[in-house]
């Protein structure tokens, strides 16, 4: 649960007074354009950013808490940093260090075999194309069992049959009683799989609600035409059309 | 929870290694050979020191210089292993999430690094000062101790980068605990009639006769134990940088931006590479400062300050490889001739080496005065050390996001420089018989390593980092 969560990097305001609650049980997508607050909002969710003011509860303890870490766990934008591991010793080294349970393996063998990544788990990491990569880091973190799961754009670089399998993996685990918090471009995705969408923009969110109630309030036919009605760029199509006759 | 942390981190730097050593093998089994030589000749280097320094042992001066000049190269590279160390964020975003604690994240990449440092440079500092302080009046033992408190210089000179970067990030109360740290060093030094040496002050006394030197190894252990503790823990509670508006440029269509300026401002931009050079530049003036202070006659202050000033400047040339091999997808793909933009790179790393070295030289120049042969003695070590950084940094690269990166590429330059000394030792002397000059021995090297450094650079560039 974020509570007036603002945070500035020098002078650039990359969230302002940001109020939102990701209850167990849910996919939440946070959409907005390049800058909008995203990336920074998981991040201070996972404890790898420090906000200025406000709070940020995971399972009732502060973000960056030892109990919150141990409730969450990032899928990031760009996995990196153990690229000399194999695929399973990654996902093995997230294990150990969340202390996951047996039902971990379980997991994490349901969504090798969904990803298709049997034969490319002995590989290491770093040879790995940046996609395949992105699977390795999301079969660790969606294995852990971890109350909140946060995952960074979400389905960018995966191929549509892995768009398919995460989507399907986070609608699982969000059954299972995970809360799901996830930021993306892909709007036919966020449409799809999130229970609520929050449309940020600047860092302050512009609107919000469920797929249904959005395109019903801007009488829109899809998530990425209330995506431009909310930013006021409704006429985006037309105006770019325009001034790419020069093109 | 750590050990399978150090465990993953140690197997990561361990099989980056070994890809190093695989793709250069033939460099690799010199280097070794050399190395595990290095202890026998620096043992009969430390002999005829110490056969030479023994009648003015006694002295505090001397003491005091032989303790401070090794342990202030140590500080140097103690702040240079500061500025690069990752921390937490070093460890990639998913793991950086996990529920451990900052030390665990300090102390993990620094496992494997510290103990191949070990391996490599233990042994022969370890040689060097016991039969250095052999013929003094401290005997073997206290050129123990000399060892012990060369290494605890290392987290000094890592605690005094920590500080540098609480106090240009603003944190005050830090800034009072570190520099109520600074006068509790100096006043244990005080009380030992040896103010410079703060707490490794009983090394010196040792070395002079004037304490057993069985008690200067128990305190300097302590102190080096102390240090080393006080160093992660100061590391586990870095802030977070403090970010600057940024002025904003209009893109204009006409603007070309040279290759040579591009990787200048690559190397300038690098934060590990500024925060190396202020590091160097600090430890570089500390060193003339307290040289010429001491008294120590020209041209001690100039060389300490400028060889000290060296060590953490030459990241700039360690980081080349890394800086250009991120960018090789546009770098190989442009129309330019390699060699031309291997020989620009090579260029800048070396300006970026030699200008902090040369703000410091000037300075202690105008203090304590130098003649010009000094001046060429370390130019010619600038061009020799940027290009043992550069080769050893195309060997095993120093880049901005893998863990341990930049700790294994100090590790492997120890190496490197300490087997391009004893090659150095080997050859120039069968030059000079032949009949060179002594300039145009210098020369011949500077060119020679200077072409192995782009040599080595253009090939790894083309094969890639790994």
């Amino acid at each position: 649960m974020a509570q007036g969560v603002s945070k500035r990097f020098g002078s650039s305001v990359a969230l302002e007074g940001i109020d939102l609650r990701v209850v167990a049980g849910s996919v939440v997508g946070l959409v907005g354009p390049n800058g909008s607050g995203k990336t920074t909002l998981l991040r201070s969710a996972a404890g790898l950013v420090t906000i200025d003011s406000g709070s940020i509860l995971v399972a009732g303890a502060p973000a960056g808490s030892h109990r919150a870490r141990h409730s969450s766990a990032l899928v990031p934008d760009e996995p990196t940093g153990f690229d000399e591991l194999t695929g399973a010793e990654f996902v093995a080294l997230a294990h150990a260090l969340w202390k996951a349970d047996e039902r971990a393996d379980v997991r994490s063998r349901a969504l090798t075999h969904a990803f298709g990544l049997e034969e490319r788990l002995d590989q290491r990491v770093g040879t790995l194309s940046r996609g395949l990569r992105r699977q390795v880091s999301a079969v660790a973190t969606l294995s852990l069992g971890t109350l909140l799961v946060l995952v960074d754009e979400a389905s960018a670089t995966l191929d549509p049959e892995a768009v398919v399998v995460l989507g399907e993996a986070l609608r699982a685990l969000s059954a299972r009683g995970a809360g799901v918090m996830l930021a993306t471009q892909d709007l036919h995705f966020a449409g799809a799989v999130c229970d609520e969408i929050v449309l940020l923009h600047r860092g302050v969110i512009i609107d919000r609600g469920s797929p249904v109630e959005l395109r019903a309030r801007h009488g829109a036919d899809s998530i990425e035409d209330v995506f431009l009605a909310a930013l006021g760029d409704g006429s985006l199509r037309s105006r770019v059309r325009d001034a790419f006759r020069a093109l | 929870m750590r050990f399978v942390l150090c465990r993953s981190v140690a197997r990561c730097q361990a099989r980056r290694l070994v890809a190093a050593v695989g793709s250069a093998p033939l460099p690799a089994a010199i280097l070794v050979a050399l190395v595990a030589g290095a202890p026998l000749a620096l043992a009969r280097v430390g002999a005829m020191l110490g056969n030479e320094l023994a009648p003015a042992a006694t002295t505090s001066g001397v003491a005091t210089a032989l303790v401070l000049g090794p342990c202030l190269a140590a500080a140097a590279a103690g702040a240079v292993i500061a500025a690069s160390l990752p921390t937490r964020a070093g460890l990639g975003q998913q793991i950086a999430a996990g529920p451990f604690g900052d030390r665990s994240a300090v102390v993990a990449p620094l496992v494997l690094p510290a103990f191949l440092a070990t391996f490599v440079v233990l042994p022969s500092l370890v040689a060097l000062t016991v039969s250095l302080a052999g013929p003094l009046p401290g005997g073997h033992t206290a050129g123990l101790a000399l060892s012990i408190a060369v290494l605890a210089a290392v987290p000094v000179g890592a605690i005094a980068a920590e500080g540098a970067q609480i106090a240009v990030r603003g944190r005050r109360r830090r800034l009072l605990a570190f520099g109520l740290g600074a006068g509790a060093w100096l006043g244990a030094g005080v009380a030992m009639r040896m103010a410079p040496l703060g707490p490794l002050a009983p090394v010196g006394l040792a070395l002079r006769g004037v304490v057993s030197p069985w008690v200067a190894l128990a305190a300097v252990w302590v102190v080096a134990l102390g240090l080393g503790g006080t160093w992660i823990g100061v590391a586990n509670r870095r802030p977070e940088p403090r970010l600057r508006a940024t002025r904003r440029r209009h893109f204009e269509a006409a603007w070309r931006f040279p290759v040579s300026a591009a990787a200048l401002s690559l190397v300038a931009r690098r934060t590990d590479v500024r925060r190396a050079s202020v590091a160097a530049l600090g430890f570089g003036l500390t060193g003339a400062t307290v040289a010429v202070v001491a008294g120590s006659p020209s041209p001690g202050p100039f060389l300490l300050a400028t060889t000290t000033t060296l060590l953490g400047s030459l990241v700039a040339s360690l980081a080349l490889f890394g800086i250009l091999v991120s960018g090789s997808w546009i770098w190989l793909a442009a129309p330019t001739g390699l060699r031309s933009l291997v020989a620009t790179a090579w260029l800048v790393g070396l300006a970026a080496a030699a200008i902090p070295v040369g703000v410091v030289g000037v300075v202690a120049a105008i203090a304590s005065g130098v003649d010009a042969s000094m001046v060429g003695v370390v130019s010619v070590l600038v061009v020799m050390g940027a290009a043992v950084a550069t080769i050893t940094g195309s060997l095993v690269p120093w880049q901005g996001d893998g863990i341990g990166d930049q700790l294994s590429a100090v590790a492997a330059f120890m190496a490197v420089a300490l087997a391009t000394s004893l090659t150095i030792g080997l050859v120039a002397p069968r030059l000079k018989t032949v009949g060179l000059p002594d300039p145009g021995i210098a020369f011949l090297l500077c060119v020679a390593f200077s072409l192995l450094a782009n040599a080595v650079l253009a090939r790894r560039l083309e094969g890639g980092s790994r």
